[in-house]
């Protein structure tokens, strides 16, 4: 087989078509970026276009691979989504790590707000709420800012172009319930799935009602001014991994299958990024769109099961996890990497990943040892090229 | 089962807290209605650990007990039901990340543990100090970030250096946690989920009262 570009290469991988070798995509973020490449953490938080420039040179310095992170934090922090972030050079030291702070800015009689008006506007609400938790953006430029990190965002997105690579996008519509959670605290949260259960499943059907046209918008003006007119979104889901089943069927997968179906209609790819344990749901996923959607697991998950059951349905990505990046050697991250090329990788739709993001103490020489393996180590290489002699 | 076992159970927060307080005003035993309490707590890990409840319905469950607990209080001193054991836990220095914690803490104190919860981002001299001061011989300590990994390992290291450590059990927790993690830190065991911890705990506890004779 020819050799594929990055973005051929990935298409085919998540249409479950012959690929030259499995797609490369540790998830480099910002954190392990700065850190790899000796920028201290506040340096990016302060100007995201100096993170780029980071991310590109820790990319190449890693060896380069199929996708492209998005720098992942600035001084909005996550603060756009109602959280309480915890910034370096803001609020920790100049080369802290970002944290989520757990505080309840979302009040119960925010799901009716949200039920009126939506998602936005409650955000908009908040700021002054956000301000007083330590937001460095003062409430009168937030919506300056938001459109700046959507313009930088769209910028990041060509320079990667650019590059040759495809970029995975992290801002967009959402699951409704792993918002809630966050900006409602979680403990919170989980007594309103049994108090107020009525008013949860409301705010949920308006925040899709608002997010998907808004979303789908957002996505296809930016698909406009790219050369290969693709966007992939990554959406988080953890929250759905820690419902029973009865829980997971009321609150969260008919959204979730509503999200996902409108926006592989609109041409958008997601990449669902499942934190933590999906074994008891992974058979649900067949439920959606076949070869149109990634399923990213970040080492909790059982990733064999999950092929045995996804086989020819959906792509998997993959799940080098975060402890042996830090912990392990190259040669042990190797040996993992040729296991889940052998295995996962086995009749195609398998993307190489590391499990969450590369952690920001991950040693850059286990980093390389993914990427190498999954650009040298190419079993399948052999059987797709035989097929195509026969 | 019990009308008020049956009731938390189930979740059903007001007809708990209904009988509670219908109870104690007909001057029922407030340690047995406590102990009828427990045993809701009870049957809800195990429905955990069948898989029928998880996480949100624990933690929905040590709600209705924490407000039980609150009632109860102004007739007896929780303090005079006996202690399982003492535990001191903590997020380790470094990470902020409560939920993981606050979900153990709560599930071993509902399991009859006295936790002294010392918070995030907690040094390990802290932990330390409140092992001499309680006399707890577990300990436990959380964690989500990688950055975890390497206070998880000081804290061990300063047990160790305090000459606590062969009296103590440390367990560890936190999303990216597995062997390769428990092995780097030094810990005795460390789990999936909060059961976990109650179920190490259990065993330790026992062990411990074995050697004690």
């Amino acid at each position: 087989m020819d050799e594929m570009t990055p973005y051929e290469r990935l298409q085919a991988a998540i249409h479950l078509q012959p690929v030259d070798r499995v797609p490369v995509a540790p998830k480099i973020d910002g954190s392990f970026a700065a850190r790899s490449q000796g920028v201290k953490l506040a340096e990016i938080v302060r100007n995201p276009q100096f993170g780029q420039k980071v991310l590109e040179q820790a990319f190449e310095a890693m060896g380069g691979c199929d996708v492209a992170f998005q720098a992942g934090m600035n001084d909005l922090g996550l603060f756009m989504l109602g959280i309480v972030t915890r910034l370096p050079g803001y609020h920790l030291g100049e080369d802290d790590l970002w944290q989520l702070e757990e505080q309840e800015i979302m009040t119960v009689e925010d799901y009716d707000f949200i039920i009126q008006n939506g998602w936005n506007a409650y955000i908009e609400s908040a700021y002054p709420r956000l301000v007083a938790k330590g937001m460095p953006v003062p409430v009168e430029q937030f919506p300056a800012r938001l459109q700046q990190m959507g313009d930088q965002g769209t910028a990041d997105m060509k320079a990667w172009e650019t590059i040759g690579v495809p970029t995975l996008f992290g801002f967009g519509p959402f699951i409704p319930l792993e918002n809630f959670r966050f900006t409602r605290s979680f403990k919170a949260f989980v007594t309103d799935l049994f108090r107020h259960s009525e008013k949860v499943l409301a705010a949920s059907e308006s925040c899709l009602e608002e997010q998907i046209p808004w979303g789908i918008e957002m996505f296809t003006s930016v698909q406009k001014q790219m050369k290969w007119g693709y966007v992939s979104l990554q959406i988080g889901q953890t929250t759905g991994s820690m419902l029973s089943p009865k829980q997971f069927d009321k609150f969260y997968w008919p959204f979730e299958k509503k999200l996902i179906n409108s926006l592989v209609e609109a041409g958008v790819t997601p990449w669902l990024h499942c934190d933590s344990n999906w074994d008891r749901y992974i058979e649900r996923f067949l439920e959606l769109p076949k070869g149109e959607v990634v399923l990213d697991l970040d080492g909790l998950t059982d990733i064999a099961r999950a092929k045995s059951i996804l086989k020819g349905h959906m792509c998997i990505s993959g799940d080098v996890p975060a402890a042996l990046l830090k912990l392990g050697t190259p040669e042990e991250v190797t040996d993992y990497s040729k296991k889940l090329i052998d295995t996962i990788g086995d009749g195609g739709g398998f993307i190489l990943s590391s499990g969450c993001s590369v952690p920001v103490d991950a040693k850059p020489e286990n980093v390389k040892a993914l990427i190498d393996t999954g650009k040298n180590y190419n079993p399948h290489h052999r059987v797709f090229s035989i097929g195509a002699l026969n | 089962m019990n009308e008020l076992t049956q009731a938390l159970t189930e979740l059903e927060e007001e007809t708990v807290l209904n009988i509670v307080q219908a109870r104690m005003a007909a001057g029922d035993d407030p340690k047995e209605i406590f102990a009828t309490c427990q045993a809701g707590m009870k049957q809800v890990g195990q429905l955990y650990e069948q898989g029928e409840y998880f996480l949100p319905e624990l933690m929905m469950a040590g709600e209705i007990f924490k407000q039980v607990t609150k009632l109860l209080e102004s007739r007896i001193t929780i303090e005079s039901v006996p202690v399982r054991g003492k535990i001191v836990f903590g997020t380790v220095e470094n990470d902020i990340h409560d939920i993981g914690k606050d979900l153990v803490v709560g599930m071993l104190r509902s399991a009859g543990f006295e936790v002294i919860d010392l918070g995030i981002d907690v040094p390990a001299q802290k932990f330390v100090e409140a092992v001499q001061e309680s006399g707890a011989r577990i300990v436990g300590l959380s964690g989500l970030l990688t950055l975890a990994f390497d206070s998880m390992k000081e804290t061990v290291e300063a047990l160790e250096t305090a000459g606590l450590r062969p009296g103590v059990k440390v367990m560890i927790g936190g999303g990216s946690i597995n062997e390769k993690v428990l092995a780097f830190a030094g810990a005795d065991a460390y789990g999936p989920d909060p059961q976990a911890a109650v179920n190490f705990a259990n065993q330790w506890i026992a062990e411990m009262e074995m050697q004690n004779g």
